[in-house]
């Protein structure tokens, strides 16, 4: 045996060079983020609009220091509904709801697209969400009691 | 057992020897960074 080692040494050398390669292509080369660059636009072609939607977020409210409602509620609709009806919105988005102002479906109804975006920014993961669930949409509906409207829409209740 | 064999199997060994200081040298970080991204995605 050791004698078929010293005979074949650089075979071995070569393997053992071969399994580190390899070694290397796997876990080195082969996890390396690959970037596409061809797809990507510049971010100057984006025009202004990508910079007044972030100053806007940076001029609105910081929720923990104004925690106001941002619409005001209609006085019939101010007593709490369920938002939770609204597809899209669990509890926990409901108590986070609830903590900015927010608890009728008018107040969410009245939303003009500035709201849209102060409320979005306070939402943390859940950012995204009103547009992508269409909550005005909804809560108009619920707000006007149009549950089979709503329900022709989005689904039963 | 043939002596050909016999130097194929040790050349092989030698092989997965030889990934095995790979994996330890450039795969263990990876692999633990890896794992640490899938329990953050959960």
């Amino acid at each position: 045996m050791s004698e078929l080692v010293q005979a074949n040494w650089w075979l071995f050398v070569v393997a053992l060079l071969i399994g580190i390669a390899v070694a290397w292509w796997i876990f080195v080369v082969s996890r390396r983020t690959k970037v596409e660059r061809g797809a990507r636009t510049d971010v100057l072609d984006e025009g202004a609009e990508p910079a007044r939607r972030n100053q806007a977020l940076i001029d609105a409210p910081p929720a923990a220091a104004e925690p106001v409602p941002v619409a005001q509620p209609a006085p019939a609709a101010a007593a709490a509904d369920d938002l939770k009806r609204i597809k899209g919105v669990g509890p926990k988005l409901e108590k986070l709801l609830q903590s900015l102002g927010v608890t009728s479906y008018a107040q969410i109804a009245e939303w003009e697209e500035a709201d849209i975006d102060r409320i979005d920014a306070q939402l943390g993961t859940f950012e995204g969400r009103i547009r992508r669930d269409n909550w005005i949409e909804q809560a108009k509906l619920l707000a006007a009691g149009d549950l089979a409207g709503f329900e022709g829409k989005f689904g039963s209740l | 057992m043939p002596i050909w064999l016999e130097l194929l199997i040790l050349v092989l060994l030698t092989y997965v020897v030889g990934i095995g200081i790979g994996w330890i040298i450039w795969g263990r970080e990876a692999t633990r960074r890896a794992a640490r991204g899938r329990m953050q995605d959960e």
